[in-house]
């Protein structure tokens, strides 16, 4: 057995995660999932946001991270609109695939939102500015005197933003109540921090993927984040507080059995070292 | 999910293309270096056409065309930048890297030293101690809180002695700080490595996900079954 | 002057910034710095691609072995960006379909190989050959398990929730109490040197950016 396990193709482990992955699918858990400290931070920041504040909300991620954070922004999203909230946002990003994957975010909401009666308008409740060049310079010419419009002359679509009625308002950062980042890595997150956060004093929060999460804990214990919902487990979690069964909640049950799948084969590895140790010491 | 054609087509596409990527876990193969040379041909094209629309033309030759001839500047430098491909005049290339090299260092001074250092350093002075302190100061809100404050002063602080390694660490302050520091880092190590193997099953969920929910619904609306 | 010059544009320009953080008399001149930045950062990028054309043009050019997946890789990168610069980026496009249904997909496998890789890899190396590496073990096992449904159901049922939560073990103790102080000194190190590096680049000591002569 221990000779089999030193010797066994790694393409068995990978037929073993493969099927540990599949199976779920086909025969779903259904475990409950309790929601962490920084998921019900962030909830209740959202939830604390008064009628007509206007959130700036960054999809800084691209498909290799889409699956993360895609339910991230929709869940958001879906806490921002819900029950007809006069919420406005504004939609930007610092990756170049932000921006399509912004429209396909805001697209899925408002589809599923409309079967509750909600609707929003583009230009009036919420804009889509596309891609900005340049990470964190990126978000300075924000603060230029030009603010958004001077960063931003058109949006993702090509319209002017002068043209805009929901630009009128958004001109600045001090416009803004919060920033909601989606961020999949550099630029993201942490510059929204160091120029939102460090010199404008906004609140900011959002999703990360995971292997970012516990690189956030400092700005979570110092207060320049104010909630963060750390990769596919953290979208699970806002989904819970909302009580919606969204793809994230689905994607647990595949998680728990790879995770325990990942566990059992340390745990081989091990015995193999210690089984080998022995006999060497033999 | 509504199927017109081009969608079916590139559910197709995308399953195909899925699977020539995961035939590499098999063994390497004429059809994962296809997809392999198509997604660096399509992201380079993809991301080019981005940077065309959403910076070059919208906040370059756009301001120009409306008479802001100054930021012909930017493209001037730009040009300078790409003559780096040329080495018998590619010296000049430096002058615009010179420009991006300053400024980021600039930034990167400022901001970092505010957000990072600053807030971070004012951030580990923590109340060590629950309830009313002296003269009417305010420490933990429960002793759990305290420890939890405990543990990221001293630990902040042990990291960082590990980290200077001008010192030999030997001796009680050094030596057991250092020691200590190992174990909050590893401690911090061990945490990133369960929030990574969560983050990679995370991306394979994904296309699963497509498999499942994209995919079987588009086979079977091209046999007509179900 | 060739190294000269661009030793005093880096200076200039970083102590500019610096100094204008502090002065809003130089407000209206970095706006304009600031923007030219973020366009000059494409120009990089463009020539990232011509020397993707070039070494790609060549082995075609050459018939060297594998010349074929070149050809494939000129052929996709010529036709997104012919359909990206002349129909535009918007939805309901060719080039929309292309990011869809290949850049998407292709996108989102090569990352999910990682999963597989992962695990052969934790196989393979991941043994507690000393103390240090115990306890990264051990820490990883917990979070592993502690953050998935099935992890906080196996704790309940042994009842250890009544000592404490799952949630509040990893939430509170772990992440915000260990992690936290790890992460803080490895940021305070990290910031540290980044600014350390910049002022080498400002002062021109730091000249590794220049490239060779």
């Amino acid at each position: 057995m221990i000779e089999f396990l030193k010797r066994l193709d790694r393409r068995w482990i990978f037929l073993v995660i493969l099927l540990s992955a599949v199976l779920p699918m086909i025969f779903p858990l259904k475990l409950p999932t309790v929601p962490g400290t920084d998921t019900n931070s962030m909830y209740r920041e959202l939830q604390a946001l008064p009628p007509g504040s206007i959130v700036l909300m960054s999809f800084d991620y691209g498909p290799s991270t889409k699956v993360e954070l895609e339910p991230a922004a929709t869940a958001a999203l879906t806490h921002l609109w819900r029950g007809n909230r006069d919420i406005k946002v504004v939609g930007m990003a610092l990756w170049p695939d932000g921006g399509p994957l912004g429209r396909t975010a805001f697209k899925k909401v408002l589809a599923d939102l409309e079967k509750e009666g909600v609707k929003k308008t583009y230009g009036v409740d919420y804009v889509n500015l596309g891609y900005k060049a340049g990470g964190v310079v990126a978000l300075r010419t924000i603060g230029n005197t030009g603010g958004f419009p001077g960063a931003f002359p058109k949006d993702l679509e090509g319209t002017p933003v002068s043209e805009i009625p929901l630009m009128k308002q958004a001109r600045k950062y001090r416009d803004l109540a919060m920033i909601v980042t989606l961020s999949g890595g550099d630029p993201g997150i942490k510059h929204h921090i160091q120029v939102g956060a460090s010199q404008y004093g906004l609140k900011v929060s959002g999703g990360v993927t995971a292997v970012s999460a516990p690189e956030m804990s400092p700005y979570l214990n110092s207060g320049q984040l104010v909630g963060l919902m750390g990769g596919l487990r953290g979208a699970a979690e806002y989904e819970v507080l909302l009580n919606i069964n969204g793809e994230a909640l689905k994607g647990m049950n595949v998680q728990s059995s790879v995770h325990m799948m990942m566990v059992i084969l340390i745990i081989l590895s091990n015995v193999v070292y210690f089984a080998d140790r022995r006999n060497a010491r033999r | 999910m509504e199927f017109t054609v081009p969608t079916l087509i590139g559910i197709w596409v995308a399953a195909f293309l899925t699977l020539c990527i995961f035939s590499f876990l098999y063994h390497d193969n004429p059809l994962y270096k296809f997809a392999e040379h198509l997604f660096v041909g399509v992201s380079a094209g993809y991301w080019m056409s981005t940077y065309y629309w959403q910076s070059i033309r919208r906040d370059m030759v756009d301001k120009i065309a409306e008479g802001d001839w100054i930021s012909i500047v930017p493209g001037i430098l730009g040009v300078l930048l790409i003559l780096r491909l040329f080495p018998k005049i590619g010296w000049i290339s430096r002058w615009p890297l010179a420009f991006l090299v300053g400024i980021s260092a600039g930034f990167n001074i400022v901001y970092t030293m505010q957000a990072q250092i600053l807030k971070q350093i004012d951030a580990t002075i923590l109340p060590l101690w629950s309830g009313p302190f002296w003269n009417g100061a305010m420490g933990a809100a429960t002793w759990s809180d305290a420890m939890v404050n405990w543990i990221i002063v001293l630990g902040v602080f042990c990291a960082l002695i590990y980290f200077y390694f001008s010192v030999e660490h030997r001796g009680p302050f050094f030596g057991v700080g250092s020691r200590i520091g190992i174990y909050i880092l590893m401690i911090s190590f061990g945490a990133s490595f369960g929030y990574t193997v969560m983050a990679r099953v995370s991306l394979l969920i994904g296309r699963m996900l497509f498999f499942k929910n994209e995919f079987w619904p588009a086979v079977q609306r091209t046999f007509g079954m179900g | 002057m060739r190294r000269e010059v661009p030793l005093i544009i880096t200076f200039c320009v970083g102590m500019f910034m610096i100094c204008a953080y502090y002065s809003p008399i130089t407000e209206q001149y970095v706006d304009r710095l600031n923007e030219w930045f973020t366009i000059v950062t494409v120009f990089a990028y463009i020539l990232g691609i011509g020397s993707l054309i070039i070494v790609n043009g060549g082995k075609i050019a050459k018939t060297a072995p594998g010349w074929g997946y070149n050809a494939v890789l000129l052929l996709s990168f010529l036709l997104t960006l012919g359909f990206g610069v002349f129909q535009g980026i918007k939805e309901d496009t060719t080039f929309y379909w292309i990011f869809q249904y290949v850049y998407n997909p292709l996108s989102a496998t090569m990352f999910a190989l990682l999963a597989f890789f992962i695990a052969s890899a934790a196989f393979r190396a991941f043994k507690a050959k000393s103390p240090e590496a115990t306890l990264l073990l051990l820490m990883a096992f917990v979070v592993m398990i502690g953050r998935v449904p099935i992890g906080e159901l196996m704790w309940d049922s042994v009842h250890l929730n009544a000592l404490m939560p799952m949630n509040e073990l990893i939430d509170k103790w772990i992440m915000g109490a260990f992690n936290t102080a790890g992460q803080r000194a490895i940021l305070l190190g990290a910031s540290i040197g980044v600014i350390s590096v910049s002022l080498k680049i400002l002062l021109g000591v730091e000249r590794s950016y220049l490239g060779g002569d």
